[in-house]
């Protein structure tokens, strides 16, 4: 491009060598009006986005060089009134008493008062944050409680009685437990029957580590092997579709470029796709540890997807071992009981 | 007239450092270039002072001083005059709703991002007021560690990928701070340098982005019409 002739430059310029070393920060500005709308967004193609005009501000007279670093100035207000001029006045040095303290005022002190700072402002989304999450954890926890508590009122009467009996004792931790086996079996909650389990002393202590890794699933239920199969496919088919989902089709001609970045090699291959159709095909063998193995190296990009599927899928295989050991200590027990 | 802005929600990312850059190859290629400085510190300010401290000419690139809530009305000067082809904006990390409003001016924004899990944290903000301006834009990642296979950055550019266009890979190199603290840039510093390959190769990417944006003047519409 040839060398245009500098036009006579507006004194917006600093002079060489001169430039404020500062300059106003954006968080003193006067609050600015409503953002505009957004514009509609770029199309993702390569073809230009509309062009958006300018917002029309007037324009300023031009910005002289401030010697020092230039300050807010109040807008320029009509001559007042004499009585005016005493409010005025009050105004004013209330205006310059809270300017002079304003560093002075702790965040909660403005925050009292309204004035959103933005460390207030995070603190407060933060404290709102976490009173929602605890007053539904206690709702949580009062349900359950009251429905121990029900539950518990008749196991005792139940393990009375049966105590009364001379094998009670065993066929009340047998059925407890049973029923905790039943729960991690299917997609059931389990933490009713866990706790009841330990009222009755059933034994369920020994269990306590592998029970611990299931707790996030104690109100939900783990989810059975129908489930992550189905949730598996839906994952996979949509992150590897072109053009959808994960896997947006410009992605792999953007890595071709960048590519040329870094390295003149072609780019490493993505491993992610044949990753996925062997542990489909460990799927349908109804290899569920197998199936996690291969998932767990999909390449970064996919890893977000498959994440929570993840740790659903593991948790299904630690509650299939763990009802398994439920099983061999059920039938220990049953050996016990008299015939 | 063009505006190439800066977005950044955490600092030292290197906005500065590619805005003078960007700036100066757009100089040496014929065109009148104007910085404006946003960030309080003033950092592209300083090293344009050490730049041009003595000189007798108006220099090019230039700098407006201006205070932040005048820049709008100052660009509007600059397009009315006809005295400049590319602003190159300059900003804080921040995304300070009075950033979208110079954001919905730009023609293309640049998002500078280390690979570095505390600056992806970070990025979510500032994609979304980006995109919330709805200008073209694309990232940078910058300050990567050199070296052909680095995990750091083979992971985090496809990610970006992910979420927008990746104009460039800048590595960690010494010409920078080196030519920032004479008042040049890598590219002029060591013109054979690394840092100056990864610099031309990043200004062809960012020049084609805004030639993709570049819309005639309203006098020649008014021709066209
Ligand atoms: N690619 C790079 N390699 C090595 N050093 C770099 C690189 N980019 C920037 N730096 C150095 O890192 C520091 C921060 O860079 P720079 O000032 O450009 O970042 P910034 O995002 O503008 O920071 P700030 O938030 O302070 O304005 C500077 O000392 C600069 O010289
Ligand atoms: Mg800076």
């Amino acid at each position: 491009m040839a060398r245009k002739p500098q036009t006579e430059l507006p004194d917006v310029f600093a002079k060489p060598g001169q430039a404020p070393q500062r300059n106003t920060p954006i968080e003193d500005l006067p609050k600015p009006a409503e953002p505009a709308p957004a514009q509609p967004r770029a199309p993702s193609g390569d073809q230009p986005a509309p062009a958006a005009a300018t917002p029309a501000l007037p324009v300023p007279a031009p910005a002289a060089r401030p010697a020092s670093p230039p300050r807010a100035v109040p807008p320029p207000c009509p001559a007042p009134s004499r009585s005016a001029a005493r409010g005025v006045a009050m105004l004013a040095g209330a205006a310059v008493l809270v300017a002079l303290l304003a560093p002075l005022l702790e965040d909660d002190l403005l925050g009292h008062y309204g004035f959103a700072t933005p460390a207030f402002r995070a603190q407060h989304e933060t404290a709102l944050m976490l009173s929602r999450q605890e007053q539904k954890l206690r709702e949580l926890e009062q349900r359950l409680n009251e429905a121990v508590a029900q539950l518990t009122a008749t196991s005792a009467d139940l393990q009375q009685s049966a105590m009364r009996s001379t094998d009670g004792v065993a066929w009340g931790r047998l059925l407890s437990l049973g029923r905790v086996a039943d729960a991690l079996r299917g997609p059931t909650p389990f933490a009713v029957d866990l706790a009841i389990a330990k009222s009755v002393g059933a034994g369920i202590d020994e269990f306590q580590p592998d029970l611990g890794k299931l707790s996030a699933y104690a109100n939900t239920g783990v989810p059975t092997f129908a489930d992550l199969n189905r949730e598996f496919r839906r994952i996979a088919d949509e992150a590897l579709r072109p053009g959808r989902g994960i896997l947006p089709t410009g992605l792999v001609r953007r890595l071709t470029e960048l590519n040329q970045w870094t390295s003149s090699s072609p780019p490493p291959a993505d491993p992610t796709p044949e990753l996925v159709q062997s542990a489909t095909a460990r799927l349908n063998d109804g290899d569920l540890a197998e199936t996690i193995a291969l998932v767990r190296q999909v390449s970064g990009a996919y890893q977000g997807a498959f994440a929570g599927w993840l740790q659903d899928a593991q948790a299904r295989v630690n509650a299939d071992a763990l009802v398994r050991r439920i099983d061999r200590s059920l039938t220990a027990l049953a050996r016990e009981l008299p015939r | 007239m063009q505006i190439l802005m800066f977005a950044k929600q955490k600092g030292g990312v290197g906005a500065s450092t590619l805005a003078r850059e960007m700036g100066t190859l757009a100089a040496a290629g014929g065109e009148r270039v104007v910085f404006v400085d946003l960030d309080p510190q003033a950092s592209l300010s300083k090293w344009w002072n050490r730049r041009t401290a003595g000189a007798a000419d108006p220099p090019n690139p230039a700098l407006a001083a201006t205070r932040p809530d005048q820049l709008l009305g100052v660009l509007n000067h600059l397009r009315a005059t006809d005295s400049t082809d590319l602003v190159v904006i300059d900003v804080p990390p921040s995304v300070h709703g009075f950033l979208l409003g110079i954001m919905q001016a730009a023609d293309v924004i640049i998002i500078p991002v280390r690979p570095t899990a505390d600056d992806f944290e970070a990025l979510p903000d500032i994609v979304d007021m980006v995109e919330r301006a709805g200008r073209r834009y694309a990232f940078v990642l910058t300050q990567a560690p050199t070296g052909r296979r680095i995990r750091a950055v083979e992971e985090a550019v496809p990610i970006l990928a992910r979420q927008g266009r990746v104009a460039g890979v800048v590595r960690f190199r010494g010409a920078f701070p080196a030519a920032g603290a004479v008042g040049r840039t890598a590219t002029e510093y060591e013109p054979n340098g690394k840092a100056a390959a990864e610099m031309t190769e990043l200004w062809a990417y960012v020049g084609a982005e805004l030639r993709k944006m570049h819309r005639p003047p309203p006098s020649n519409l008014a021709a066209v019409v």
